[in-house]
């Protein structure tokens, strides 16, 4: 699921089909936040989002996917359907379908979600609400032995 | 073993750097997106394309560009190296640059 975002990500300049009253503008599917950025007020979207930057604010994010990159550092409230955390968020995380946090990961805020991935290794502070379901019921999955991931799936 | 199984060690997606035509390692542009609201102040000590709406300040720390689409809806203060204004981008308020490019 996630490795489709790979191909957004790296070949964001690439050109696709435009639109049609304006050639020069593409159509992304992601907006990127670089590392040098740096982001103090609201912040909304209807498009994946990669923050690599500083954001400090609000952030609503809705039905599309939130990456929080290894640089990434985010002080502020996260509403999104998929929520992936590779780098430091202080804030309450609501992922509508799914939170997963990276082994680089450092949280402290609460999560609310349906199912939610936390690696060895990821640092987290607070509390985890699983109390609603998923839009999309995921398929049962075994995990390999010797995987260090943790897999957490809702009763519901 | 399944996607959704583990989280990757890196975020999915490239190197932080790309070469232009000359060969020169730069780092990706930020880029907002045409869906995306912004309000506040923004610093960016690389390129940076808003293709959304952004009302507040803009600060550019470096010889970095910003480019202004025309999509964009844009109000309020943008200071950086260089901004490049597209033909017909909504634009209210203050432009302080060494070089500012109107394009179409």
């Amino acid at each position: 699921m996630f490795n489709k975002k790979k191909d957004e990500y790296s070949e964001y300049e690439k050109s696709e089909p435009a639109v049609s009253t304006d050639p020069d503008v593409r159509r992304r599917k992601t907006s990127v936040i670089g590392p040098t950025l740096k982001f103090k007020g609201e912040l909304s979207a209807n498009e994946d989002l990669i923050i690599e930057g500083e954001i400090e604010g609000t952030i609503a994010h809705q039905d599309k996917n939130l990456t929080v990159g290894k640089e990434g550092r985010v002080k502020a409230d996260i509403n999104a359907r998929t929520v992936e955390v590779y780098g430091k968020v202080e804030g309450d995380i609501h992922g509508e379908d799914i939170v997963k946090l990276a082994k680089s990961a450092d949280v402290k805020g609460n999560i609310r979600c349906a199912r939610i991935v936390m690696e060895d290794g990821a640092r987290f502070s607070g509390s985890i609400d699983m109390g609603q379901k998923a839009k999309s019921a995921p398929k049962p999955t075994s995990l390999p032995v010797g995987d260090s991931a943790k897999q957490v799936e809702s009763a519901g | 073993m399944a996607a959704h199984d583990s989280v990757p060690d890196e975020p999915s997606h490239d190197t932080e750097v790309r070469g232009d035509e000359q060969g020169v390692r730069r780092a990706l542009p930020s880029i907002i997106g045409i869906t995306v609201v912004m309000k506040g102040e923004l610093t960016v000590g690389e390129d940076l394309v808003i293709e959304g709406t952004f009302d507040g300040t803009i600060t550019g720390t470096g010889p970095d560009t910003v480019t202004v689409r025309r999509t964009a809806h844009l109000s309020g203060e943008v200071s950086a190296g260089t901004v490049r204004v597209e033909d017909g981008t909504n634009l209210e308020g203050t432009v302080i640059s060494g070089r500012i490019k109107l394009a179409e």
